[in-house]
């Protein structure tokens, strides 16, 4: 095993991670809403940045002393489990541009999808997320992503555990298979961190965790009926957070917010003032927020829904306490909201149908990234099933799609206008 | 003279020529001194023994029912090999006619070979590969299929695998399977992505198949427990067999609703044993193929008879006389020292099916010849246990696949093959496009340097009327100038 | 090309018939010759001459059409030119035999076997042929249209002087007979080797000319000879007789042929009478309908044989009788395809439609 790459102090790194939320110029602004409320998202957003920094600090330190960081590529990988077992979980990749993209192609190919070409770039020009990790957990999702991560015990030392996650998933040797892949990767984490996780440690993690994602099922469940001042992209930030941040520092923060938001006895939303939107595709990360910035920008859309694993479809899980919490664990995650790569993918579909039904977007931004082939070719078929209005967004990381973007987004929305 | 007993055709009264390589209109005159009995003697469904189950045919009548590119190929002039490509570019009419007289026709996408012997023990079902229509845009020189994937959502972004799709589209180039098993998981996302499609968009019925991923042991593991395949070198996890044997026992469930009746363990031990006994045949055509020198059988035909161990071209009994047949051939040339290329061609492992087959004559064309290959089907390859219980021992098999494991076991599998046939460098092709091409072009190259200290060449084959002529012809040029120059300098 | 909402093109749809299976519907063959060279704005004296011509004449003309079989075709006499049958050419018409080579001696000594690659108009008709296979073959078959042996024969001979050997010296007849299907089988042959689809034309033997005895006595066999000639590649063979047929039925699916093409009889005593065994193509009249009529009557005649034959059980194909006329108006060939659109269809329209989007969407469980 190579020795691992040095570390970089992370606040000092030109890429040190952070969300910055939108300028105020684009921000919805509701009739209605007084500044003070309107503020407290932005400086929930500020909040969680700082926090952010300190954690990666605390986890850099942390891994200097021997604490086991399980970056993780997928939320098919159980974070309760990773967390249970004595590792801090981070999701990578945390964010993306087109320099780890071009970084990840040289040890993939030109044609890889661009998240797996990130995930591998992030690691080679020493991303603070990236370098954090000490060992890599990545379940079988797609072929590029079956892949990948495979490079990363090659170049740059970092023990890979792959384990099979199901793309079938109503059979019962399929949960059944599931669970042995979990037990293993519980086993081989055990090892790693001397730690054991008991019942009693599965249980207390997949409590925080739902906290977490409580909280933010709130805000999106908040969103659809009353007319708060927390955009979609505002959400797709929060949730980013969630993958890296202490679950129950995060939840304090959205619960905290939450709280606020609903002592300003917000309204009913108002009919037809803004279009509304639902965003399903690729993986949206950190750095893909510029992209809703500009579908909402100047308020004249608004995302109600999305079927996003780095949103929507992530926060839609939610083990059950009762009965064994690895059995639970391993139900929930089998049967959490389909990516568009299970088979047969009509569950996704069904998902989809039910935040429509909710939500009533009057239109659908399908955003893929290229060779994302999983999402790509379900486009045409989305088109049929949901006869709403699409656009279809085939995009990399490169900076020179944005103008181009742009263009098409304000097109489509005068359309639904 | 090698002593070997006359050949089917000999005893008829046609004697091979001298054994060449020839181009379309040699291999088509060749064709009249084929007298009519053995046309007559070579059919498919020979139970059936029908007027349209004859296929032995020169080039020039698939060519005219529209296969276009035969006319650019070369070929081995043997009857031998004649009768591999009738029996080849037959299956199409093949599947049809398999409906005709009442067979149920399932359609195994994206396993590469593990289904067709549960298929097989049916007795009343024909399994196929719509996999391998990916090749017809070629045979065909046409975007025909192109289009219709891309007006299901298929479009050029994808790698040649939508042809398949526009295929279950038309309706015309195989019939409306009975059902379509379709592999996902650990096998490949374009046909899984195929296979979704069809049964969304075009109403096809679908049993989806998991391929377990096949984890391999690593230093950094503790506490993982691996067993070894019965035949072959892979390891896995062992609670991924079970799951597999479940998998295809849903497989076997649903064909004997389709079929109508019950598969005995009987029937698979039976269809078990017919298997082996065609890859045994392909095993030994390989060896020599790829072994002897000079080269007794060129690389197209070559391929062709790997992949009939995936599901025997839609007629596994016929299919084993064909090869049989190549056998006798290429043995009896081999035992004469006689072969289509010189003996100084250059010896290079091909890695991954090649789209445009004209590839693998233009190495040839070129100085060069085919010494091992790594087509993915390697599993198919590997002989299944007789000893096991059926589906277990199914199962085991199918777990050699390279497809289901990592990109370095691929890798190992490559540089076993270029060692064991004295490959002097390796040709990697790939797809733009292609799912499961992101890591492994790399990995091989740096594994074959290390392990050999040979070099290797990644082409990624385009469509051929999208480049200019003579583009990939150049790279494979240069690289068996390089070839040659290394060879040379070691000679020294 | 005309834009199609067809799911299938020509050339699916002709090997699935073929194939005894049903496709999405009637192919639509009018007999698109000569016809071509308008349509491209030749002659038919270069049509006839010239290979590359005749060929960009079949692509223009599919372009125009989008038929669903080309015909490539020049005369009945091109194998017997080939012989050594001396053609006359004028400009602005189709050849004709101006010189047979054979007298009332019957000495054959003065033919040749042809070479296809030199001798008459072969070598354009295989240029032609390799022109179309190169641009087209992938989207619709290429036929080509060979004399057979029997109207070669007659040509060689001159018409009326082999119509008095068939009765007062028929052995002369039987050798002639032999060296044209002798002199013929090279050119099929070199024909599949391009790629073409041998069609055979026997407008001689029909029983406009002959009698049904005379029929089974001297054209059948020959037939039968180059049929199973074609059969050792797995031809398809359409037979193309002119005409009147309705006697000699009863003997056409001894030739061996898959295809019979019809013109002066009618269509669903055909279909009667061999329809089980033979796939029928006919036969909307190509002078009084396709060149004197309007498109409205060439639709409700391509209409009236849909109706007759489409349930065929070997299957039918919408053609004209013979050949069209070079002048015939092109909104009446167009009128042609769109009656067989409109009236031919096997599938469902849902799946008809390239865009499939007659298919469920999505699967309900």
């Amino acid at each position: 095993m190579n020795a691992p790459h040095p570390r970089v102090a992370v606040a000092a790194h030109p890429n040190a991670p952070r969300i910055p939320p939108a300028s105020n110029g684009t921000r919805v602004r509701s009739p209605g809403h007084n500044r003070p409320i309107a503020g407290v998202v932005t400086d929930t957003l500020n909040r969680l940045a700082i926090l952010l920094q300190e954690r990666l600090e605390q986890l850099a330190s942390a891994a200097r002393d021997g604490a086991v960081i399980a970056a993780y590529t997928c939320i098919h990988a159980p974070v309760e489990l990773l967390e249970a077992c004595g590792a801090v979980p981070v999701r990578l990749p945390f964010a993306a541009d087109s320099d780890a993209q071009t970084q990840g192609a040289t040890l993939l190919r030109p044609d890889a999808c661009p998240l797996c070409c990130a995930l591998v770039g992030a690691r080679r020009r020493h991303d603070p997320v990236a370098s954090l990790a000490t060992c890599l957990v990545s379940p079988t999702t797609c072929d590029a992503m079956r892949r990948a991560p495979q490079v990363w015990p090659a170049e740059f030392g970092v023990p890979l555990f792959q384990f099979m996650s199901p793309r079938t998933w109503h059979g019962k040797a399929s949960r059944a298979a599931y669970l042995q892949e979990l037990i293993w990767l519980r086993d081989e984490l055990e090892a790693l961190t001397c730690v054991r996780a008991t019942s009693e440690r599965l249980a207390a993690s997949m409590a925080r965790w739902e906290r977490a994602r409580a909280s933010l099922r709130r805000i999106h469940s908040l969103r659809a009926r009353l007319d708060l001042p927390v955009t979609g992209a505002d959400l797709a930030r929060l949730a980013a957070y969630a993958f890296v941040l202490d679950p129950d520092a995060f939840s304090a923060e959205v619960e905290a917010l939450v709280a606020v938001l609903c002592q300003a006895a917000p309204t009913a939303v108002p009919a037809g003032r803004t279009v509304r939107l639902m965003l399903m595709g690729s993986p949206c990360l950190a750095s893909d927020a510029w992209l809703l910035d500009t579908l909402e920008a100047d308020g004249r859309a608004r995302i109600v829904a999305d079927a996003l694993c780095t949103c929507a479809r992530w926060f839609h899980i939610s083990p059950k306490a009762a009965g064994s919490p690895l059995d639970s664990l391993a139900d929930a995650y089998m049967h959490q909201p389909a990516c568009a790569f299970s088979r047969p993918n009509d569950r996704l579909y069904r998902f989809i149908e039910n935040q429509i039904a909710a939500a009533k977007p009057h239109g659908l931004v399908l955003r893929t990234l290229r060779f994302c082939d999983a999402w790509a070719l379900e486009a045409e078929r989305m088109r049929r099933s949901f006869r709403l209005p699409m656009l279809y967004l085939d995009v990399d990381y490169s900076q020179s799609v944005r103008g181009q973007l742009a263009t098409r987004t304000e097109a489509f929305l005068e359309v639904l206008a | 003279m090698s002593g070997l007993p006359l050949s089917w055709a000999e005893e008829a009264g046609y004697v091979d020529p001298p054994p060449a390589q020839v181009g379309y209109a040699e291999r088509n005159r060749l064709f009249s001194g084929v007298p009519t009995s053995l046309i007559q003697q070579c059919r498919y469904y020979h139970d059936v023994d029908a007027e349209w189950s004859t296929y032995l045919f020169p080039p020039a009548t698939y060519a005219t029912y529209g296969s276009r590119y035969l006319k650019r190929l070369r070929y081995d002039n043997s009857l031998a090999a004649l009768r591999l490509w009738g029996f080849v570019m037959s299956e199409g009419e093949r599947l049809f006619r398999a409906r005709q007289i009442g067979r149920k026709l399932i359609a195994c996408m994206g396993d590469l070979g593990g289904t067709t012997p549960i298929v097989q023990a049916a007795g009343n079902a024909v399994a196929f590969y719509p996999d391998c229509f990916w090749w017809t845009p070629f045979f065909m020189e046409s975007k025909v299929l192109f289009e219709a994937a891309g007006a299901l959502g298929m479009g050029e972004e994808c790698c040649f695998s939508r042809a398949t799709l526009g295929a279950f589209h038309k309706r015309a180039y195989f019939p409306t399977p009975d059902l379509c098993v379709a592999a996902t998981g650990a096998s490949c996302d374009d046909f899984a992505s195929v296979a979704q499609l069809a049964e969304s968009l075009t109403g096809q019925a679908v049993h989806w198949l998991e391929i377990p991923f096949r984890r391999e042991p690593q230093p950094w593991f503790r506490r993982a427990a691996f067993r070894r395949t019965a035949h072959g070198d892979a390891q896995y996890p062992i609670h991924i067999l079970p799951f597999l044997c479940e998998e295809y026992a849903r497989v076997l469930q649903r064909l004997e609703e389709i079929c109508g009746h019950p598969i005995s363990p009987h029937d698979l031990c039976s269809s078990i044993v017919g298997a082996n006994r065609l890859r045994l045949t392909v095993r030994a055509i390989r060896d020599l193929a790829y072994g002897a020198d000079p080269c007794p059988l060129p690389a197209l035909e070559a391929m062709h008879v790997e992949f009939a161990t995936l599901h025997g071209y839609s007629d596994p009994d016929e299919c084993r006389r064909v090869l049989d047949n190549v056998l006798a051939t290429v043995q009896r040339r081999a035992s004469n020292g006689e072969g289509v290329l010189d003996r100084d061609a250059v010896r290079v492992a091909w890695v991954g099916p090649p789209a445009d087959m004209r590839l693998l004559n233009m190495l040839e064309e070129l100085g060069g010849r085919v010494a091992g290959t790594e087509y993915m089907i390697n599993q198919s390859l590997s002989l299944i246990s007789e000893e096991m219980e059926p589906i277990e021992a199914l199962a085991d098999c199918f777990l050699n696949a390279s497809l289901i494991g990592s990109c370095s076991y691929r890798a190992r599998r490559v540089v076993e093959e270029a060692r064991r046939y004295g490959a002097e460098g390796i040709i990697i092709t790939g797809v733009v496009g292609a799912s499961h091409c992101v890591a492994e072009g790399r990995t091989i190259a740096q594994v074959a340097k290390e392990e050999l200290g040979i070099p290797t060449l990644c082409i990624d084959v385009p469509f051929p009327s999208d480049v200019p002529p003579g583009q990939i012809a150049t790279r494979i040029e240069a690289f068996l100038e390089v070839l040659r120059a290394r060879r040379d300098a070691h000679r020294a | 090309m005309p834009s199609t909402p067809d799911l299938l093109n020509a050339r699916e749809r002709m090997n699935l018939l073929l194939m005894d299976e049903r496709p999405d519907r009637v192919p639509a063959a009018p007999l698109i010759t000569s016809h071509a060279a308008a349509v491209s704005g030749i002659n038919v004296t270069t049509y006839c001459t010239d290979g590359a011509a005749m060929g960009k004449a079949h692509v223009a003309a599919y372009e125009e059409y989008g038929h669903d079989l080309l015909c490539l075709f020049t005369v009945v006499a091109m194998v017997a030119e080939a012989m050594g049958a001396e053609l006359l050419y004028r400009d602005g018409h189709l050849p004709v035999l101006q010189r047979p080579p054979v007298g009332r001696d019957g000495d054959l000594s003065r033919l040749r076997v042809p070479n296809p690659q030199r001798d008459g108009s072969m070598p354009a008709i295989l240029e032609a042929t390799e022109y179309c296979f190169s641009r087209l073959a992938h989207l619709v078959p290429v036929g080509v249209f060979v004399a057979a042996p029997f109207s070669t024969a007659a040509l060689l001979r001159g018409v009326e002087g082999f119509m008095e050997d068939l009765v007062d010296a028929p052995q002369r007849a039987t050798d002639l007979i032999a060296l044209a299907t002798e002199a013929t089988i090279p050119f099929i042959d070199a024909v599949i080797c391009e790629g073409g689809l041998p069609v055979l034309v026997d407008p001689l033997a029909s029983c406009s000319v002959i009698s049904p005895v005379m029929y089974g006595r001297h054209a059948l066999p020959a037939q039968q000879k180059l049929i199973s000639h074609l059969h050792r590649y797995d031809m398809d063979v359409m037979l193309h007789i002119c005409g009147r047929t309705e006697g000699v039925l009863h003997l056409l699916p001894a030739t061996g042929a898959e295809l019979i093409s019809i013109d002066q009889v009618e269509l669903g005593a055909v279909c009667a009478a061999v329809g089980d065994r033979m796939r029928v193509v006919g036969n909307v009249s190509p002078t009084e309908v396709m060149a004197g009529g309007t498109p409205d009557e060439v639709e409700e005649a391509v209409v009236r044989c849909i109706y007759t034959a489409a349930n065929a059980p070997k299957g039918f194909v919408a053609s004209t009788g013979c050949e069209l006329p070079y002048h015939t108006p092109r909104e009446n060939v167009h009128a042609f395809i769109r009656g067989v659109r409109a009236a031919g269809a096997y599938w469902p329209t849902a799946r008809r439609n390239r865009f499939g989007d007659g298919a469920p969407a999505v699967r309900v469980e």
